[in-house]
């Protein structure tokens, strides 16, 4: 887990409170993409931790409370809540800002934090093993933000070209990645997979 | 699930920061139910950070590689000429691509008085990818705001409506002090505008001295070391 990995709030058992089937389980995943979201919302590692630990408290709550029937509601009802525990935050901070409303919120990189020194290096030194064309594609995609349609029109190829080779560097990548026992044990399994 | 979402350009835009407002909301709903597509977050981030630094082994391929004209006749002198001022621009162009840095207002109250709405107007251009009103608005607030706030989206605005020099001024304005939230993107930006003004040997200084003074913004030493030595 690249943030502090997610424990059972104020110490409660997940098995002494659920009532719902594979509760811990989805939790558990809803965890990982918590904390994405709360760090690219937030980009800061403290306040993203806080943010995924209260909205897995307040989730635990409804969930005992009985406001949670099926399990398909768990992601929806947890995306509500992390919002508004975000907005708390953010205002939070404001409130310590003087009232600043406007500091920008693109501030470099707030996913890098998600990312280990470990694993940073693991992926510089998998990067190397690409092929310069094939970095600059990552990096127009994935530092830029370039879409594809808009590169294979300035390259004058075929995007779908383009969007196969961008494929082949992200599964190189992961592999190799793989290899080196960076990624997490549960991430192991498959290399990512474009998809239309 | 929706298979909607499962598209490598909105998982990389995500990743950049530069997917649109109208999509996030969707996507980040959609990431805590998708495993894949949190790997490749996950992938795509780290790779982020990894391809911003500079590389010794992709460096060379980004240096500007000058033609060799020696022994070539006049014609073809003219043609290299063309190609290698094309690939100024080009690479201009390239150095001086920016992201706009995102403004969600959040307004804590009414504007009071008539700077702050000024302000507000400003922004509300700004969010709404106006430029040209932007700037003139936020021109205008800040004759009486000199705050850093005010300097740097005017300084954005500005090179955004194509006004690169005195973008150049505004945002080295809110780089000052260094130790207010602005300075750091502001020192990037500022480098921005000065690329958009050809002038990027002082984009490349202005790094450098942010990155001396004890910057801790990585982009600053990457953006230095991408721009060709003189």
């Amino acid at each position: 887990m690249l943030l502090s990995p997610w424990k059972p709030v104020h110490g409660g058992r997940l098995t002494g409170t659920r009532t719902l089937p594979n509760l811990d389980v989805r939790i558990g995943e809803i965890v990982d993409g918590l904390e994405i979201v709360a760090m690219r919302r937030l980009g800061d590692r403290d306040d993203a931790h806080d943010a995924v630990q209260e909205t897995v408290a307040r989730l635990l709550e409804r969930v005992r409370a009985g406001a949670i029937a099926t399990e398909e509601e768990i992601a929806p009802v947890a995306w509500g809540i992390v919002r508004h525990v975000i907005a708390d935050i953010l205002r939070a901070r404001q409130r310590r800002t003087e009232g600043r409303d406007d500091v920008p919120s693109g501030a470099p990189g707030p996913l890098d934090a998600l990312v280990s020194a470990d694993e940073a290096m693991k992926v510089r030194v998998a990067l190397a093993q690409l092929s310069a064309d094939d970095r600059t594609l990552l990096c127009r995609c994935f530092v830029d933000g370039e879409r594809i349609g808009r590169i294979a029109a300035e390259l004058g190829e075929p995007a779908e070209r383009l969007r196969k080779r961008k494929s082949r560097a992200l599964q190189r990548l992961a592999a190799i990645i793989t290899q080196s026992g960076a990624r997490r044990g549960h991430e192991t399994a498959a290399a990512p997979v474009e998809q239309a | 699930m929706s298979s909607r979402w499962h598209d490598s350009d909105t998982v990389a835009q995500y990743v950049a920061g530069t997917l649109s407002p109208e999509l996030l909301d969707g996507f980040e709903e959609h990431l805590l139910e998708c495993d894949a597509c949190r790997r490749d977050v996950r992938l795509g981030a780290a790779a982020r950070i990894a391809l911003r630094e500079p590389s010794p082994a992709a460096a060379p391929a980004q240096r500007r590689r000058q033609p060799r004209v020696v022994g070539i006749v006049a014609a073809l002198a003219a043609v290299l000429l063309v190609f290698v001022t094309t690939r100024r621009a080009v690479e201009t162009r390239r150095l001086g691509a920016v992201i706009p840095p995102a403004f969600v207002a959040t307004p804590l109250r009414a504007p009071t008085d008539s700077v702050a709405l000024l302000v507000d107007r400003g922004m509300a251009a700004y969010a709404a990818s106006d430029y040209a009103d932007a700037a003139t608005l936020l021109g205008r607030a800040a004759a009486t705001d000199s705050s850093a706030a005010v300097a740097f989206y005017l300084g954005v605005a500005l090179m955004l409506d194509g006004q690169a020099d005195r973008a150049v001024a505004e945002l080295l304005r809110a780089t000052q002090p260094r130790t207010n939230p602005y300075a750091s993107d502001a020192t990037y930006f500022a480098a921005k505008a000065l690329v958009r003004a050809h002038r990027a040997d002082s984009a490349r200084a202005l790094l450098l001295s942010a990155v001396r003074d004890g910057a801790r913004d990585a982009r600053l030493g990457a953006f230095a070391d991408s721009i060709a030595r003189p």
